[in-house]
């Protein structure tokens, strides 16, 4: 990792060493976003040669864009802003649908106690209650797996990296009121996924 | 859902970040089982979620990206270096031409007639402006389309 004296560098001092021609802090700036870009990568793209080729395709646009940045945001933003944009762009010239705003839920109002147990019965770990949980694990997986990828992204940019409706809105360009719609509907999809299968289950 | 019962959205919102919300929504849930029962299982489904295998890239991003970027990186100090011989080889030219035509420049200076005189020296400066500005517009397309990319 590039260090000043020790320290570690600040995104603007990283930037300024990549414009005066030093790529290894190009690769420290890539290490610091990478986890942000492959959330939006790998939740907004299924096909996983195309990840490969959209993430280099995103530091290469970033790379050639980094003199234009402003610093009016964070540059893990603006690198995330460059991600989503790509993605959408490469999804929409495959034609694929990225947020299903026609979706209906199926409403299970009166058994949120059942999915509460599913939930909380995790406290002990022994190795039965370990099988359980990879287990549940795999479901939450495969119900995110089936969420549009807008909804997958944006669950993932929340509750796994932590950033605000307004950052996300930054990212995404879309009104913080639009994102908190969405991520609503998307959990509220994601429970009810859960719902039905816990309710298979049961059978 | 029961009227009065706290709504979706409402008991998202309070799971997500309890701390926001509204004193309502907090009194509300101090007595009612069924939306604190709701709550719960949202909470429940968001600590499953953060603790989620994070996603990471199955090749070395860094690598990849880098073993790109020389080509662009690299393209400057070329450029520098490839400027000294077209340099060289425009002072050899212009002074060349200079020593070969120095009897007819020598020759301007005794031209008596003043027309003649900001004639010539009007076409060959504007000659000159007008290749310069030529050069400085190809030069702003090409950056431009650099950045586009």
């Amino acid at each position: 990792m590039n260090t000043n004296n020790g320290h570690i560098l600040t995104d603007k001092q990283l930037v300024q060493k990549v414009l005066q021609g030093d790529t290894r802090a190009f690769g420290d700036i890539i290490k610091k976003t990478e986890k942000l870009v492959a959330i939006i990568v790998l939740k907004m793209i299924p096909d996983a040669e195309d990840q490969k080729d959209i993430a280099q395709d995103i530091y290469l646009r970033a790379f050639r864009k980094l003199s234009g940045f402003q610093f009016q945001s964070k540059l893990s933003t603006w690198i995330a802003q460059i991600s989503y944009n790509t993605c959408v762009d490469h999804l929409r010239k495959k034609k694929t649908v990225f947020v299903d705003l026609q979706n209906s839920f199926t409403d299970f109002e009166d058994d949120d106690s059942t999915l509460q147990n599913y939930f909380s019965s995790s406290g002990n770990m022994d190795t039965e209650k370990q099988l359980i949980l990879k287990e549940r694990k795999k479901l939450l997986q495969t119900a995110m797996d089936q969420l549009p990828p807008l909804y997958k992204t944006l669950i993932s940019l929340y509750h796994q990296e932590s950033l605000s409706y307004e950052e996300i809105g930054q990212v995404t360009s879309l009104p913080s009121g639009t994102v908190k719609n969405y991520l609503f509907r998307a959990r509220k999809n994601l429970k009810n996924s859960l719902l039905i299968h816990y309710k298979k289950e049961e059978l | 859902m029961n009227q009065h019962h706290l709504s979706e959205d409402v008991l998202q919102e309070f799971a997500a970040d309890p701390v926001k919300a509204r004193p309502e929504t907090k009194e509300h849930l101090r007595h009612c089982e069924f939306c604190k029962e709701q709550v719960k299982t949202y909470q429940g489904l968001f600590t499953q979620i953060s603790n989620m295998e994070e996603p990471s890239f199955s090749f070395d991003l860094t690598t990849e990206v880098l073993a790109h970027l020389p080509s662009v990186v690299q393209g400057k100090p070329i450029k520098q270096f490839q400027l000294l011989p077209y340099l060289v080889a425009a002072i050899i030219f212009i002074s060349g031409g200079i020593y070969f035509f120095r009897n007819e420049i020598l020759s301007l200076s005794k031209i008596k007639d003043e027309m003649s005189l900001y004639i010539i020296s009007t076409c060959v400066l504007s000659v000159l402006l007008f290749l310069l500005t030529d050069m400085y517009k190809n030069y702003e397309q090409k950056m431009k389309s650099f950045e586009l990319i």
